[in-house]
């Protein structure tokens, strides 16, 4: 039986559908509950608890007849016929569903084709399931959405990466599609494949302007939304998210970096190319145009990173991490003044940091999962961002200028790297 | 006139409808009853479930299991999950925020 608050009902709802059990027991309670006065709370659940009785002792609801297989058509999707009226073909995208509110690329099937045969998989090859609402992504599905998203076979094989990489366990799919806190999948590129398919990593790297750039990190989240469910006033309950949820994808700078790249640095061969999501909560840009020492740089971005109402604080007990995007001429400054980019993590670990005082009884701290040195620490410790510096993932990205960013990831979330098939 | 013309797309979003599962009876009776407790890690959730724990041990069950989820974007862990499973007669969670 589930306890929900007015405002997921209808999550919880959808949920339990998917979960089989359509006619699951629900009670419903007010919304909020986690910014409830204590005593309120503890009224909220006396005055509840007579409906909760009386549904425990009540029979269990049975389940409703559905007809239908489990999928339809089995693994291969179904064909809609649509009008090829241009402003009428965007509202049936919309009336279904199926866009995230940018016209679409219809997915014919000769494009579908073309995508599929670039990768070299049948339309029926099981790529995964996308959680929360537990939609078989195919081969098939996932070249609709890559599409739909505007991909072409050119950036297929990276787009399909992506979308292996968002599936993964600890990527944790159907936690950061549909969080309130907010969260968007960046997709990193590295090796050779970056260039052969167009992926910018220089100037404006996490803006607008590139098809690659858009097409692969568009393709996630249609994927992550048409499979996964993750439509507001659905299941996403996201408060406010932010508008990488379109497309976040860049490439790492690797010809400017003065450090191995990411995937060099996770155990791949520089010559390999990889995909790597990370899902962000937010990007916080640090602009350091007057500091000449890499030293100054590295303090201006670990000043920055001293946030107040950024969870990473709170949930060193679990991983968190927090991704850094270093512009090539502060790298430069940085790698000049005698940093490896170990050095720069230990850097960042020791001085990101906030007095204990000033992160209690705000933010996330009800559900923080502090080690027990922080429950222990007196007022004035200071705690760092993460809980470790390799926690602190770096990346070189950008053009020329002196603007950097850190980009926390979610509590929830792991940084997850899919090798692309050559 | 371009309405009559149509074209025939993939459809790409989930077509999966999950299995039905069905609930397992109450207990007859709730006296003695063994029931478990989920609080989904969020503020306030504990309190909550303590409060409800508390008024289900007036009410006479058994006892109540209480487990917290490791965030409330982390499902259960399994041991967790398996030991709910083989001591309750019934298990209540929440979904809230």
């Amino acid at each position: 039986m589930t306890i929900v608050t007015e405002a997921f009902q209808e999550a919880a709802r959808l949920r339990a559908e998917v979960l089989g059990m359509p006619h699951h027991a629900m009670i419903l309670v007010p919304h909020p509950m986690a910014s409830r006065p204590a005593e309120q709370v503890e009224e909220v659940a006396r005055a509840a608890f007579p409906r909760i009785l009386a549904a425990l002792r009540g029979p269990a609801p049975l389940p409703v007849a559905r007809a239908g297989p489990a999928l339809a058509g089995g693994l291969r999707a179904s064909r809609v016929e649509l009008s090829t009226d241009l402003d009428n073909l965007q509202d049936a995208f919309e009336t279904r569903g199926w866009s995230d509110g940018l016209p679409v690329v219809p997915p014919t099937e000769a494009r579908v084709a073309r995508l599929l045969e670039a990768v070299g998989l049948a339309p029926s090859t099981v790529l995964g399931v996308m959680p929360p609402r537990n939609g078989t992504v195919t081969a098939e599905k996932f070249a609709a959405n890559a599409v739909m998203a505007g991909a072409t076979p050119l950036h297929a094989p990276l787009a399909l990466a992506a979308v292996r990489a968002g599936l993964r366990e600890e990527f944790n799919p159907g936690g950061i599609g549909v969080t309130t806190g907010g969260g968007a999948p960046l997709v990193i590129v590295n090796g050779p494949e970056a260039e052969r398919a167009g992926v910018n990593g220089g100037t404006a790297c996490f803006g607008s302007g590139y098809r690659a750039n858009a097409a692969i990190g568009r393709t996630l989240r249609l994927v992550m939304r048409n499979l996964g469910g993750g439509i507001p006033g659905a299941m996403k309950k996201s408060t406010q998210a932010f508008p990488a949820e379109y497309s976040f994808c860049t490439a790492e700078a690797e010809a400017l970096s003065p450090w191995e790249p990411l995937h060099v640095e996770l155990g791949f061969h520089r010559e390999q190319s990889t995909v790597t999501v990370a899902g962000v909560r937010s990007f916080h840009q640090v602009t350091d145009h007057t500091s000449e020492r890499g030293e100054q740089i590295l303090e201006t971005i670990a000043g920055s990173m001293r946030a107040w109402g950024a969870v990473s604080y709170y949930y060193q007990g679990r991983g968190g991490q927090v991704l850094v995007g270093l512009c090539p001429e502060h790298a430069l400054a940085i790698a000049t003044a005698g940093y490896t980019k170990e050095a720069v993590k230990r850097f960042l670990f020791e001085r990101a940091r906030l007095p204990k005082r000033e992160l209690v009884g705000r933010g996330n701290y009800g559900e923080r999962t502090w080690p027990h040195w922080i429950e222990d620490a007196s007022d004035d410790a200071l705690i760092p961002i993460v809980g470790e510096p390799r926690h602190v993932i770096v990346i070189v990205a950008g053009g020329s200028g002196r603007h950097s960013s850190w980009l926390p990831l979610w509590s929830a979330t792991r940084l997850t790297t899919v090798l692309v098939a050559a | 006139m371009s309405e009559s013309r149509t074209v025939v797309v993939i459809h790409p979003a989930a077509a999966d409808q999950a299995e039905l599962v069905e609930a397992v009876p109450r207990p007859p009776r709730l006296d003695g009853a063994v029931v478990g407790l989920v609080d989904n890690a969020r503020t306030n959730s504990d309190r909550f479930m303590r409060v409800v724990g508390g008024l289900l041990e007036k009410a006479g069950v058994g006892s109540v299991v209480s487990r917290r989820k490791p965030n409330p974007s982390i499902p259960l862990p399994d041991d967790a999950f398996d030991e709910l499973l083989t001591r309750c007669d019934i298990v209540v969670h929440g979904v809230a925020d």
